[in-house]
């Protein structure tokens, strides 16, 4: 089982808004959200756990938790082994889901594609394909936003190397869908079998 | 080296925030880690290395990558 959910436009986010949404949140929590300087960020953090905090109480009854980080900084919840959330924002969406099992996400812009930015992140396959098709930009943010949300399935992240990780092995196992000129991604750990990503 | 560092992340940085080393990739600058994927290949075309996927967990400052960069150009 895994819920998803998106909220787009997240920089629309009024003041009173931020507040309220804030002051929800643990203390430990508003500490790191006081670390960054950019209002940008701030929303996005508020948005993005607060979200967390409404899938978890709503789909598992969680209405206090904490959280922990494994090795490579992925958060965990810290008295339920059992229930996974990951959460991503991207310029214009904050994106969050819960599950039963191991969950990786990501949200993506569309941005301009470079070549050299491929080279590094992409396995030989992956370039092959990005030099036939019509939209390199779009193909290559799906790309990524796979190895995302694979490396935060798995929790061990980048630094276990992009290039590691065939997005194109990884379609049955990974559903990606386009939001407007976003690209978003779902990892689980157990193949998503007929599962179609649908966000209205 | 320092001031060549500022100069090539401030290409990346979207803002009008100050660069200084011990800005913090994310919560300072607002980084994403397609960023700063983007970041570590400028750097690598600057300086002519290759910086490895392992270490790029390890850069959370700008003096993290000036002292990876003056440990390994």
């Amino acid at each position: 089982m895994y819920k998803l959910l998106l909220v787009e436009n997240y920089n629309d986010l009024s003041e009173t808004a931020f507040r309220r949404l804030y002051e929800n949140l643990p203390q430990e929590r508003q500490k790191r959200i006081n670390r960054y300087r950019l209002i940008q960020d701030k929303n996005a953090a508020v948005v993005s756990w607060a979200m967390a905090q409404y899938l978890l109480k709503k789909e598992f009854g969680l209405a206090h938790w904490s959280v922990t980080y494994n090795a490579y900084g992925k958060p965990l919840l810290k008295d339920y082994p059992d229930i996974h959330f990951n959460i991503s924002h991207c310029k214009n969406g904050c994106l969050c889901a819960v599950s039963d099992q191991p969950i990786g996400i990501d949200i993506q812009d569309i941005t301009e594609f470079h070549w050299s930015i491929a080279e590094h992140a992409c396995c030989f396959e992956e370039l092959k394909v990005l030099e036939s098709v019509e939209d390199p930009a779009q193909s290559f943010t799906t790309m990524w936003t796979i190895k995302e949300s694979i490396l935060k399935m798995t929790g061990y992240g980048i630094g276990s190397g992009l290039k590691e990780i065939n997005s194109i092995l990884y379609q049955s196992r990974v559903a990606v869908t386009k939001k407007q000129n976003m690209i978003i991604a779902v990892a689980a750990h157990d193949r998503l079998e007929d599962f179609n990503l649908c966000i209205d | 080296m320092e001031e060549r560092i500022i100069e090539i992340l401030d290409e990346f940085v979207e803002t009008n925030i100050e660069i200084k080393p011990e800005s913090m990739l994310v919560a300072d600058l607002g980084l994403s880690s397609l960023d700063v994927i983007n970041i570590v290949v400028a750097f690598e075309e600057e300086y002519d290395i290759e910086i490895p996927d392992r270490v790029i967990p390890t850069f959370a400052t700008v003096r993290d990558i000036e002292d990876y960069l003056e440990a390994h150009v």
